[in-house]
């Protein structure tokens, strides 16, 4: 049954504890499952504001951190039950892109440093040829390799890097690339040659996607379905055409409505309440977007709502 | 409509080593009195350089080597560090890049303001000011009981306000904004804008707007600036600007920004903005312009034209109807 997904999370809930005399516990993750299908190579977008706990769920994904309850399954089977060699092919198989590519180097290595040091791993395994394998990841990714490998980071641009950065998470040749906001530190002349390399992978090697954003204007150019994160909890799902056109969760709503256009003539005219004066107070039960829903009823306060499927779509909400 | 800001010939270097390296590159620019006036440029264009020249508050190793800075009717880089400090905050406040993590943990929000209004205002009572302020916070949708908070007991987008309350405290005509929506979630970043917006309507102050973001600027500013590698290649009203840019660095910018609902492939820009210590000869963007005309782009360096009223271009393919 679940073979028939590459990735599944079931329930998954973290929960952090801060302070020291007096500690506060932050559900990060909340009660979390979806799936991502093994049969065609998609791109699979979390999406959810800073806190939402988009990252967290990546860590806990790439075996980084443990869940408190819940289960993250790699074709059909728990990855935190894997014995060592078997976490070893997944983590193969599973790699991951983050955030910041001008960190993501040592600065006192040449580009060929980063990738020869998987490179190694992965031909010690396959006896594969070192240089060859570099060359191919490298081109795949749209680089010349003679015009890269010996270049130091500080001789790359942000989009190079990240190109060198897939490059890197190519080597193994994954299944599945956990991309965590690669584009969100680069220039918009450049986020579009990632963004268009991401789709290339796809269509070309098969790889699926599990790119995590705040940004709905690229995950709607990628992304082929689309989870939204609230406070933890995933509030809505479904296929991001359908998603974003139509977004029925009122936070999806509201997300959906604050992404600035592109385009002078299609300026907001109703001005929206500023609600980040009463978002911080949180409430303890119920639904977490009850504070800030123009719709809420005395029902959302008791319990929080369950995540409903209708047609193709899932929705945590009373209004459905 | 008049000039309230008048940037003349300006042209900032900062010099390390033997590398010397033109970040605002003999820029010309008008803000009018009442307008929001954006600059858009990607990262390492000049963008906050130029607004730190502004105010002339550029450190070593930079250093203003040329232009005017003309506020009203005044060149602000003839001016001394006394005579600057009447102006800074009182007629021309400043909110640089993430200023709003820049508050101080260990004062209430009161306090930090009523020490802006004290360095400029010697004679500022508590209670006219915390009258003033109770007014502002209200303008920019904050509670009262905020000024008795500390800044971490605020959220990243009450921070911002706080931060936009305090720079018109003391009623600036000109408000230097550099990214105040970078860093905030998208909700939130719609609040600020239309903050922004209103205190324009409001009070009148002029706002020059600094973003890499291209969708903000269509959303809140009038006239727009396009840099690029230290130099404004194109300005027009912000309509004109998105509706037939002319300068192909300005087209291909924004046929590179994802818009929800379309899948049109973007297409980006190919290449890299070039080296500031060692830029090319002729235009500056001609490496990476699909339409350059050979012979002349990597000769001769296009001037900012006026092609219509309003509307200015530094590119040899527009013809220009009178040159500078």
């Amino acid at each position: 049954m679940s073979n028939l997904n590459l990735l599944e999370l079931k329930d998954v809930t973290k929960t952090f504890t801060s302070g020291f005399l007096f500690k506060k516990k932050i559900v990060a993750v909340d009660n979390v499952s979806f799936s991502i299908p093994r049969e065609k190579a998609s791109i699979f977008v979390l999406a959810g504001e800073s806190g939402s706990g988009k990252s967290t769920i990546a860590r806990i994904i790439l075996g980084f951190i443990r869940p408190d309850k819940g289960e993250v399954l790699y074709r059909g089977r728990n990855i935190f039950s894997f014995d060592s060699k078997e976490f070893t092919l997944y983590r193969k198989e599973v790699q991951a892109v983050f955030q910041d590519p001008y960190s993501s180097f040592n600065p006192v290595y040449p580009v060929d440093h980063i990738l020869s040091i998987t490179a190694k791993m992965i031909s010690r395994d396959e006896n594969k040829d070192i240089d060859k394998t570099i060359d191919e990841a490298l081109i795949s990714v749209g680089l010349r390799p003679s015009e890269v490998r010996n270049k130091y980071p500080y001789q790359l641009s942000g989009g190079q890097k990240q190109r060198v950065l897939f490059a890197r998470a190519l080597l193994p040749r994954p299944k599945l690339i956990i991309a965590d906001e690669p584009v969100s530190m680069l220039d918009a002349s450049l986020r579009a040659e990632i963004l268009n390399l991401m789709l290339d992978l796809k269509t070309k090697l098969g790889i699926s996607f599990l790119y995590i954003t705040h940004d709905l204007s690229t995950a709607n150019y990628v992304g082929d379905y689309i989870a939204v994160l609230y406070k933890g909890s995933l509030v809505e799902m479904g296929p991001i055409d359908k998603v974003i056109s139509d977004p029925l969760h009122p936070y999806t709503k509201l997300l959906m409505s604050s992404v600035p256009v592109p385009d002078p003539l299609k300026r907001w005219e109703e001005r929206i309440s500023t609600p980040e004066t009463e978002a911080f107070h949180g409430t303890t039960s119920g639904c977490k977007f009850y504070d800030r829903c123009p719709f809420r009823k005395d029902e959302c306060k008791k319990d929080s709502p369950p995540l409903k499927s209708i047609g193709d779509r899932f929705i945590a909400c009373y209004l459905y | 409509m008049r000039p309230l800001l008048k940037v003349e010939e300006l042209t900032t270097i900062y010099e390390t080593g033997n590398q010397r390296i033109k970040a605002v590159n003999n820029v010309n620019l008008e803000v009018f009195e009442g307008e929001i006036f954006g600059i858009a440029g990607e990262s390492a264009c000049g963008k906050t350089t130029l607004a730190n020249s502004i105010l002339k508050m550029i450190k070593p190793p930079g250093k203003i080597v040329s232009g005017k800075i003309i506020f009203e009717g005044i060149d602000l880089l003839s001016l001394s560090d006394d005579e600057l400090r009447k102006i800074r905050w009182q007629k021309i406040a400043y909110i640089p890049q993430a200023s709003m993590n820049a508050l101080n943990p260990v004062l209430r929000i009161f306090d930090q303001l009523f020490d802006v209004v004290k360095a400029h205002k010697k004679d500022a009572s508590k209670e006219e000011v915390l009258k003033r302020a109770k007014e502002l916070f209200a303008s920019v949708g904050l509670p009262a009981n905020v000024l008795k908070m500390y800044p971490h007991e605020l959220s990243g987008g009450m921070r911002q306000r706080v931060i936009i309350a305090m720079s018109l405290i003391l009623n600036p005509r000109l408000l230097i904004a550099d990214e105040p929506t970078t860093a905030l979630d998208v909700v939130v970043q719609r609040g600020i804008i239309q903050l922004l917006k209103e205190i324009n309507k409001k009070f009148g102050t002029t706002i020059l707007l600094i973003t890499h973001d291209m969708a903000v600027h269509a959303q809140l500013v009038d006239r727009l600036a396009i840099m690029y590698a230290g130099k404004i290649v194109e300005i027009g009203s912000v309509f004109d600007v998105f509706k037939k840019p002319l300068h192909p660095y300005t087209e291909l910018l924004i046929d590179s920004i994802p818009r929800i609902g379309e899948k049109k492939r973007l297409t980006g820009i190919m290449g890299l903005p070039p080296d500031l210590g060692n830029p090319p000869p002729g235009c500056v963007f001609h490496p990476r312009c699909p339409f350059k005309v050979s012979g002349k782009c990597e000769v001769v360096e296009p001037s900012l034209k006026q092609v219509s009223k309003n509307r200015w271009v530094a590119c040899h393919l527009i013809k220009g109807e009178e040159s500078e």
